[in-house]
């Protein structure tokens, strides 16, 4: 059988699909016009709303920057027709301004595009032992209990789990964080309350929080306490991989969950 | 000496004319108001309540006396030294706090609270609530000692089992002699509505 995911689809989903739509458009126009203006205009629209959206979820300012180089570029491919002052001189500096901010930023879009999917992955493997759907969300973080681990152990589990993508991990002397989210991004370093994570503290205790943004992505309104409790069991699953010597298994196990 | 005599000695006590006016009682016989209030430059008003209050604490004794047909009061000391005893013991519950620890509790659903947690450490420092609505909603901040941090830290949540007072403090790690500070966080926020008892 396969698994459907809990989670709404990530808006990015639909870039492929909108490429698509736009070159068959242009391509359409192209031959009753022999040009593409009004499809390379309606293409350059969607990269600045599909960067103002990005911008809107993840807060990462680079969508924007990279939506409005690439919608401006587009007009600017098809405006130089239009517009007597540009010209070929001038798009050409527009796309390797565009190209270089692309390549400057990319590690960062990766790293974030990752940190996301990985994200989706966790809170699909939780939600998979979840059946009941009757809300009760509350923003405060659920106390799921103890686990047996050093104070090395635990940074060593963040640190791999961090270098994996998997989550951004915030390592302070007392309590060790992991933070994930498919909402705002956790390379943006936002206040903790308004993105999932999980932690582990020098006693032991193990707290949940998951994020009202990260909640609503939920296709059901699954049941609260059964989902914080879900997601650290999965958690508490890596730990005991990594301090087994199976870190293979979280990356095996994680890629089992829909995304 | 109750809560509220000791107010009321206290607020009068406090006035800066006080010093001043029990050197005349010490000084004097006795004193009537208009006497007192001439000889200190107050308004009459001022010094009758003044002799008053020590009277009615059982400081001044008060005789009425009379000016021809006139009668009015004089004022004396009953006695020279002020003992302010208050036993604290009699504001503590009347109500036990062992029956009460057995009350099935959970976090109420869409309560209208934020809970602040504590900087690192697996506590709440403090709960904000919401009352009203519209542009009447206020919002009020308790902040929380250590032992009600602890407690609500591990309060179930909407959807969970209700749980009594006493097996959540056991969860928390919270001594039975913080029972009554926890049983009051837990009446007022069951007055607010944040949470829910079985």
């Amino acid at each position: 059988m396969i698994k459907k995911s809990r989670l709404r689809g990530p808006i990015g989903r639909i870039g492929p699909y909108a490429a698509t739509i736009f070159i068959s458009l242009g391509s359409i126009e192209a031959i009753f016009t022999s040009r593409f203006t009004y499809s390379a205009l309606a293409f350059g629209c969607f990269f600045i709303v599909m960067g103002i959206i990005e911008f809107h979820r993840t807060k990462l300012v680079t969508y924007l920057i990279l939506g409005l180089l690439f919608g401006t570029g587009t007009w600017h491919s098809m405006a130089r027709f239009l517009i007597p002052w540009l010209s070929l001189e001038t798009y050409i500096p527009h796309v390797i301004i565009s190209m270089a901010a692309l390549m400057f930023t990319l590690p960062l879009l990766l790293s974030n595009e990752k940190l996301e999917s990985n994200a989706r992955r966790l809170f699909n493997l939780a939600a998979e032992l979840v059946d009941e759907a009757s809300c009760g969300f509350t923003p405060r973080p659920y106390s799921s209990g103890k686990a047996e681990y050093t104070k090395d152990e635990i940074r060593g589990f963040a640190r791999f789990m961090s270098g994996k993508n998997i989550v951004k991990s915030l390592i302070r002397d007392k309590v060790v964080t992991l933070a994930f989210s498919v909402g705002i991004s956790p390379l943006k370093k936002p206040e903790l309350r308004r993105i999932s994570y999980i932690s582990f503290d020098i006693e032991g205790n193990i707290s949940v929080y998951i994020s009202e943004c990260d909640y609503k992505m939920f296709k059901e309104k699954l049941t609260f306490d059964q989902l914080c409790g879900s997601l650290s069991d999965v958690f508490t699953r890596f730990l005991e991989y990594y301090q087994q010597g199976h870190e293979n298994r979280i990356i095996v196990e994680l890629k089992s969950g829909r995304e | 000496m109750d809560l509220k005599a000791a107010a009321k000695l206290g607020f009068y006590i406090s006035k800066d004319y006080a010093e001043d006016f029990f050197m005349l009682l010490v000084n004097y016989q006795d004193i009537s108001a208009s006497e007192a209030a001439s000889r200190l430059s107050l308004h009459i008003q001022t010094a009758q309540d003044f002799l008053e209050a020590l009277a009615s604490l059982d400081i001044l004794e008060k005789k009425e006396v009379y000016e021809k047909k006139r009668p009015y009061f004089r004022y004396s000391l009953k006695k020279k030294k002020i003992v302010m005893d208050i036993d604290l013991a009699s504001l503590l519950s009347k109500k036990q706090p062992e029956g009460r620890l057995s009350k099935q509790i959970r976090e109420n659903k869409d309560a209208e609270a934020r809970f602040t947690t504590a900087r690192y450490d697996p506590y709440f420092s403090s709960v904000v609530i919401w009352m009203g609505k519209g542009r009447e909603r206020e919002e009020r901040k308790i902040n929380l000692t250590i032992p009600q941090g602890k407690f609500l830290y591990q309060l179930p949540f909407p959807t969970a089992e209700f749980q009594t007072i006493s097996q959540i403090m056991q969860k928390a790690g919270v001594a039975k002699a913080h029972s009554r500070e926890i049983l009051d966080i837990v009446e007022l926020l069951e007055k607010y509505g944040v949470i829910s008892v079985k």
